[in-house]
């Protein structure tokens, strides 16, 4: 069958730049599948995006579908024919359905049930131009596209208004006709570099004759030239730079012609906090900063424009007016900002909801305020400024800095806070209570800082779940998922040896609503198998750890226990108490309710392995040990005992009290292996 | 070329491409898309093109004319095509030729930024313009306003004209941009706003009376309400932008709580809605005039069908 390559491409008015590349891999992913499911052969495909086109080229595809073979099979020979040798009323209704006027163009087979008529026929597959439109049409509606415009009088609907398509199999046009426009092979180069339209001639010809037209269609070309670009001109400023990926994302999507160029700004705003003017360098002209060696702003800054200019010292000269306003705007916020203390800003927070059920920001904050506290108490660490950054860290929502970038909560809250001369500890838990703010992302580096960041998080958690309103799978408006990982990941990852269930009923006590625990105790428990997931530690291992934990949850201590399990689980040690365990387990599910008892007396006990392992177990005391390593170092000192307990003494005795005072003695056994975790749920 | 000059050539590359060239309208509005040769005429089937100058106030960004380009007090050059023609971005590139700027030389690009005012019950999507990353024009093509869908669709170019003329002009500073020259006499626009920049940035900020504007809000809002009753949608209309004002006073003069202001945002919103409904139906009884056939025959079927 012939093949051939096969373009694509959707002309536009400038598409969303945080959305292009995701456009472009669903395109080629819907068409890819299209294709497949079309049944037509091809090979590689090939997608492209700029902020004017949607581009894919798919190479090696069939001229069309193959033929099909098609066999029905219709009634049995002897009740197709009347009497007379006509067609009966099955064999006409079959006829019919085959499209045959004719019972001599059906053929017959023998099978072992008799003779039966049968239509062959071979259908032949569609060709490109008659399947390509359906293909394309459904491909463009499977987009992810947040909202669909319309524009003129077409009611048709797209991401931005289409302004062209291109259709080329080889190099003939194959005439199909959406988004309202009929395909040619006529495309746009450039909007201000190239003459404007173009002829491609050649599907396999696509990508450089856009080059040639000063557009470079292949978005991970582009992106990597842009990249480059800005490392080779922070090196000629001799300056540092990270290259933030969104960000290079984000103006890969706004050029088609990338060039990078370098301009600076006066060095007297670097007087206000560097967030901010970043802030502003970032959002709002997508510039990348510079700095120095040490990590310190400097007074330039690089931008991707979308030309080779004929005189590119005005586009330099452009940018940098534009961002003077932009940076005099920080200076102007932050300067009416630090006009009023964080303490004054505070008793605007008394007009800002948190949430309609629970309240405004102040109530939230004297909560976080006890609730932080508490915790440092519980940690012995300095509950003053845990207090005092608790009331304060939400007060810089009402500051003109924040309204105008709201990333920088918290961070602004430090710099208000230093102003206003709050204590260093107080300062640093405003900046850092916000984290983990993504998955994987810095925890808080102080105690005083987890304990604000943990009761600002318990508290939300507290909240939404007291007024029923948990997250559900679609939908986590207060972002209690990602809140709930970060309670987790403070307390085992910075180390802090507090009760969970004591801070949440604190939380609750705090709400003074009677709002429960035991469903944000639960929400947080459940995720511990994600977080123990993304570092290969597999559930059953978390579940075992988790059981023994189910009135008191302490993180760090479950973490202990997950952590020793993950590396005991493949020793020897681990494998007898595992089989104990699954013994001891087995015998206590056999007995009858009647025969159970916790008590081992070991006075009444006669075979000499019972009374020993009963001595083992008094001796065992667990609680004197530290650590879930040091308790199974000494449980495993039982395997001997156990051992020679089960070769030697038949636990079902006759006798009922030396039988009951034998499972006694296992029900002990048991509460000692669950002191550390359930093994019995270990695979 | 001067200020004046720059708006004398966009009203002549315009009025070719047949716009109604308009006049300001005579009231406080915060931005040109107020005016009801945008709001209003984006509503139902009818055609529209038109053109005009808005001065637009936006109390919040007063800087006592200390800021190179944000002032409380500024123009925009409006520009409606309803239906949006299919070469509209084109249009509006040549109108930046027309005013002399070279685009082989300029980084001018579309960036996505969509639309919306919550107190217009309106939004749309498009991009602002950028020049050598400067906005210098916001582009729209609007989906809905007044909460009714936009059918056909308006297309909206809003320059800024300030940040224009800097480009222009090679200046810095709004404060400098020569507005006219008489003789070897230069006239600026510090000669020509300054002093009302400074003395508007401290009204706004500092002196607006607050309980005067509360009740001028209140007055407003009751007033739209008894005109929508006696059918009179444009003559409401104007009662709906001061109450728009007053509401934007009164932020500026931080008179109203984060949880207030979206209260105030859906009364005037109610009131946008109430408006562009009445007028949408004062021209369904005049039978869309304006109206292509097929439009307008496609918009009553619609109509009929809903019902």
């Amino acid at each position: 069958m012939p093949t051939n390559t096969l373009l694509l491409e959707i002309g536009t008015e400038e598409l969303p730049p945080k959305s292009l590349n995701n456009l472009r891999e669903a395109l080629q992913q819907n068409v890819a599948a299209g294709l497949d499911q079309a049944e037509l052969s091809h090979g590689r495909v090939e997608s492209f995006a700029t902020p004017r086109r949607l581009g894919i080229l798919v190479h090696d595809l069939a001229d069309r579908q193959p033929d099909q073979n098609v066999e029905k099979r219709g009634p049995a020979v002897k009740s197709a024919f009347d009497d007379d040798g006509a067609p009966t009323k099955a064999l006409a209704g079959f006829m019919r359905g085959c499209n045959v006027n004719d019972p001599s163009q059906l053929d017959t087979i023998t099978t072992k049930k008799g003779d039966y008529l049968v239509y062959r026929a071979i259908k032949s597959g569609l060709d490109l131009p008659s399947l390509l439109e359906g293909l394309f049409g459904s491909a463009l509606t499977g987009l992810p596209v947040d909202r669909r415009m319309r524009w003129g009088k077409s009611r048709l609907e797209f991401v931005r208004p289409v302004q062209w398509l291109v259709c080329l199999y080889g190099s003939s046009i194959i005439p199909i006709q959406l988004l309202g426009k009929k395909a040619s092979n006529t495309s746009s180069g450039h909007r201000f570099m190239s003459g404007g339209q173009f002829e491609i001639t050649s599907a396999n010809d696509y990508v450089e004759l856009c080059r040639k037209n000063y557009v470079l269609a292949d978005f991970t070309e582009r992106k990597n030239l842009i990249r480059e670009q800005v490392v080779k001109l922070a090196t000629q400023e001799k300056s540092h730079l990270e290259v933030d990926e969104d960000l290079l994302n984000e103006v890969t999507s706004l050029v088609e012609w990338p060039r990078a160029l370098a301009g600076g700004f006066d060095s007297s705003f670097l007087s206000v906090p560097p967030e901010a003017l970043v802030s502003a360098m970032k959002e709002h002209q997508r510039y990348f900063h510079l700095m120095d060696n040490n990590g310190k702003l400097v007074p330039r800054f690089i931008t991707i424009s979308n030309i080779e200019s004929l005189d590119s010292s005005q586009v330099v000269a452009g940018n940098e007016r534009v961002i003077r306003p932009r940076l005099a705007d920080a200076a102007f916020f932050f300067e009416q900002d630090t006009r009023t203390s964080l303490e004054e800003k505070f008793t605007r927070l008394e007009n800002v909801v948190f949430q309609a059920d629970l309240g405004t920001y102040a109530e939230k904050c004297h909560r976080i305020a006890s609730l932080a506290a508490y915790i440092a108490v519980q940690l012995g660490s300095d509950n003053e400024s845990a207090k005092r950054a608790g009331k304060l860290c939400k007060a810089d929502l009402v500051s003109d800095m924040v309204g105008e970038f709201p990333d920088l909560q918290g961070t602004m809250g430090s710099y208000y806070a230093r102003h206003d001369n709050e204590a260093e500890e107080v300062c640093v838990a405003i900046a850092q209570h916000y984290r983990p703010t993504q998955s994987g992302g810095i925890l808080p580096d102080s105690d005083v800082a987890s304990c604000v960041a943990l009761a600002d998080k318990i508290d939300s958690l507290i909240g939404i779940f007291g007024i029923n309103q948990p997250p559900t799978g679609s939908r986590d408006p207060f972002a209690l998922r990602r809140q709930s990982l970060g309670v987790i990941r403070i307390c085992v990852e910075n180390q802090l040896d507090i009760p969970l269930n004591d801070c949440l009923s604190e939380a609750c006590r705090l709400y003074g609503r009677g709002f429960e625990t035991a469903n944000v105790s639960n929400y947080i428990v459940e995720r511990l198998t994600s977080y123990y997931q993304e570092q290969g530690i597999p559930g059953d291992v978390v579940d075992a750890a988790i059981n023994n934990s189910s009135t008191s949850v302490n993180l760090l201590g479950i973490d202990d226990v997950v952590r020793t399990l993950q590396s005991f689980r493949n020793g020897p040690a681990a494998r007898s108490i595992i089989a104990a365990n699954k013994r001891v387990t087995n015998f206590l599910k056999k007995a009858g309710p009647s025969d159970l008892a916790s008590s081992f007396d070991a006075t009444v006990a006669t075979n000499e392995a019972e009374i020993e392992l009963g001595r083992a177990l008094t001796e065992l005391d667990l609680s004197k040990s530290k650590g879930a390593g040091a308790k199974l170092e000494k449980l495993a000192v039982l395997q001997e005992p156990i051992d020679h307990f089960f070769d030697e003494v038949m636990v079902m005795a006759e006798d009922e009290s030396v039988r009951k005072n034998r499972l006694g003695l296992l029900q002990k056994l048991r509460q000692q292996f669950l002191e550390v975790a359930d093994f019995s749920l270990l695979q | 070329m001067n200020f004046q000059n720059l708006i004398l050539s966009l009203q002549t590359f315009w009025s070719e491409q047949g716009c109604v060239l308009m006049q300001p309208y005579d009231m406080e509005v915060g931005a040109g898309t107020f005016h009801p040769a945008t709001f209003l005429r984006a509503i139902g089937p009818e055609n529209w093109q038109a053109a005009y100058v808005q001065p637009c106030r936006r109390p919040t960004d007063g800087r006592y004319g200390k800021n190179p380009n944000r002032y409380q007090y500024y123009y925009q050059y409006q520009v409606v095509m309803k239906p949006s023609p299919p070469n509209f971005q084109e249009l509006y590139l040549a109108s930046l030729e027309h005013l002399g700027i070279d685009t082989k030389t300029h980084d001018i690009r579309f960036v996505e930024d969509n639309w919306e005012s919550p107190t217009l019950g309106a939004w749309g999507l498009g991009w602002e313009v950028w020049m050598d990353g400067m906005e210098i024009t916001q582009f729209t093509y609007f989906q809905q306003v007044g909460g009714l869908e936009c059918y056909p669709v308006m297309g909206e170019i809003t320059y800024g004209l300030e940040r224009l003329a800097l480009y222009i002009q090679g200046v810095e500073d709004f404060k400098d941009l020569v507005w006219t020259e008489n003789g070897d006499k230069k006239i600026s626009y510090a000669d020509v706003y300054h002093q009302y920049e400074v003395e508007m940035s401290c009204f706004n900020f500092d002196l607006a009376d607050v309980d005067a504007l509360f009740a001028q809000f209140d007055f407003c809002e009751k007033e739209t309400t008894r005109l929508l009753e006696a059918n009179l949608p444009l003559a409401a209309y104007e009662f709906v932008m001061k109450a728009s004002h007053a509401f934007n006073l009164l932020d500026s003069r931080h008179a109203i709580s984060v949880t207030e202001r979206q209260r105030f945002i859906l009364r005037v919103r109610a009131l946008s809605r109430g408006v562009a409904q009445r007028y949408f139906d004062s021209r369904q009884a005049l039978g869309f005039p304006l109206a292509d056939e097929d439009t307008r025959a496609f918009v009553e079927k619609e109509l009929k069908r809903a019902n």
